[in-house]
């Protein structure tokens, strides 16, 4: 049904996570990122309680496997779920039913997790040999390449619908957060959407509101060309 | 620069934001909503503290009125910004600061608010908030889709058209709906077919999702839907091999 991938960038810490999925819409029910605290992957049948008691689980200082263990306990319907958890120290973990519809697979390392369920046979595999790969790039672009690697190895045996990349190295909310909710090639299209960012990358990375700054520095020295450039 | 609506379901107490701009991705910057609590659509130069903030002040128990005067006080960058609330007793209160690019404002209604900025007029927020009261018999996400129509229809962002997005909450922590067009030439028509999608394929889900008291709700159903997508895949598995041999 799914594959995805959770991550934390060794160099800054961003946390984020990448899937595709073929069912409608899947980031918005299957992403669970917090910048400083973790990202957890929800999927197969998900229950839409593990991502948010994780968060907080996490937060409270629970590390993963105490988070899966918790989460998990009070589900009579477990068999069904697949989680995928990485913390802000880079410990990860993965827990995948026994009843998640073949072939359904994960794996975790330090630093992240990988992990599907109807899917083609290595797609766990070579999501997790191209996230290896390549760790010089920055996490967004990791996980990119992480999901397409996953969906030239087959994907999901379902078909393909929707996909999505949300990464944050900030503790409020995602800096990076792009969606395919319904597409013949949800995965290409992301990398399109992807590229488009990156074009645009300073009114993106550029704008970026904190606790202490809400207005950013340089905005009011700014905003004669910025308004311009708006006025379009 | 973007039009939005947010409102309450008078009927069902459902919290909704309808959203569409011409920059990448707004459905996943505007739309700030907690279910029993309140629907804030923040945007213009976009500040997501109004949105997190505004909620909180909402959960602490100040009407809409009060919670917008504390958020914009609170906000150095306030005259860029554009933010309108909805609390759960259908109060509302918004706030169009004075170096939002025109045309920029709001108008407000039972339960409901229009707001936008760099439109093309004010006929953009006036066409939304009429399409809103006369659809009165419908849920509210086909109310919020109809609205979010109507102001494209009546010219929009004249900056241009790029992303959409629809959300409501009912009672649980997760929306019921959640779709964004994140990039399109016609955002807006776009949403329309993938809210379409979602009425086709994922409403009849939504009893069977968890809630807080009862993770496994009508699971006999879910068991045996799932055995339907198991043997689909076989039959679909086999007609492969078929054509391959």
């Amino acid at each position: 049904m799914t594959f995805s991938i959770v991550a934390r960038c060794p160099r800054t810490g961003a946390l984020g996570m990448a899937v595709a999925s073929a069912s409608l819409a899947c980031a918005s029910f299957t992403v669970h990122v917090k910048g400083g605290v973790g990202a957890i992957a929800s999927q197969a049948t998900s229950n839409p309680f593990y991502g948010p008691d994780g968060l907080r689980l996490l937060a409270a200082g629970k590390n993963p496997d105490e988070v899966i263990a918790a989460v998990t306990s009070i589900d009579p319907a477990r068999d069904l779920r697949q989680l995928l958890i990485v913390d802000a120290a880079g410990r990860s973990a993965a827990f995948t039913g026994s009843g998640c519809t073949t072939r359904a697979t994960h794996a975790f390392c330090e630093g992240y997790a990988v992990g599907g369920n109807r899917l083609a046979d290595d797609v766990v595999e070579e999501m997790a040999r191209s996230f290896e790969m390549s760790a010089e790039e920055a996490l967004p672009e990791r996980l990119m390449q992480a999901l397409e690697a996953g969906q030239v190895a087959g994907g999901d045996r379902g078909g393909r619908q929707s996909a999505g990349l949300v990464v944050s190295d900030h503790p409020d909310y995602a800096t990076f957060n792009l969606r395919v909710d319904d597409h013949l090639d949800p995965v290409g299209e992301l990398r399109r959407l992807v590229g488009l960012r990156a074009d645009n990358r300073s009114t993106y990375d550029g704008f970026r509101p904190t606790r202490e700054q809400p207005l950013p520095p340089g905005f009011v020295e700014n905003w004669a060309s910025i308004k311009m450039t708006l006025r379009g | 620069m973007t039009f939005s609506i947010a409102a309450r379901c008078p009927r069902t107490g459902a919290l909704g934001v309808a959203t569409s701009s011409k920059a990448l991705g707004a459905g996943g910057l505007v739309p700030y909503i907690k279910a029993g609590v309140g629907a804030i659509a923040s945007q213009s130069f976009v500040n997501p503290y109004l949105g997190y903030d505004g909620l909180r002040f909402l959960e602490d128990g100040l009407p809409a009125e009060r919670a917008l005067e504390r958020l914009v006080e609170s906000d150095q960058g306030r005259k860029l910004r554009q933010v309108g609330i909805v609390d759960k007793g259908g109060r509302v209160a918004a706030y169009t600061g004075e170096r939002c690019i025109d045309w920029a404002g709001h108008v407000a209604g039972g339960g409901y608010l229009c707001l936008g900025n760099i439109l093309v007029g004010e006929d953009v927020v006036k066409a939304m908030a009429q399409a809103f009261e006369y659809s009165l018999d419908d849920d509210v996400p086909e109310r919020l889709m109809q609205a979010l129509e109507a102001g494209q229809e009546a010219g929009g962002d004249r900056r241009g058209r790029q992303s959409a997005g629809l959300q409501v909450y009912t009672t649980e922590e997760y929306p019921i709906i959640d779709l964004r067009v994140d990039d399109h030439p016609d955002p807006v028509p776009e949403l329309r077919r993938v809210f379409g999608v979602w009425m086709a394929e994922e409403s009849d889900w939504l009893r069977m999702i968890p809630t807080r008291e009862d993770f496994t709700p009508h699971w006999e159903e879910v068991v045996r839907l799932r055995e339907m997508v198991e043997e689909d895949l076989l039959e679909t598995a086999s007609g492969n091999a078929g054509k391959e041999s």
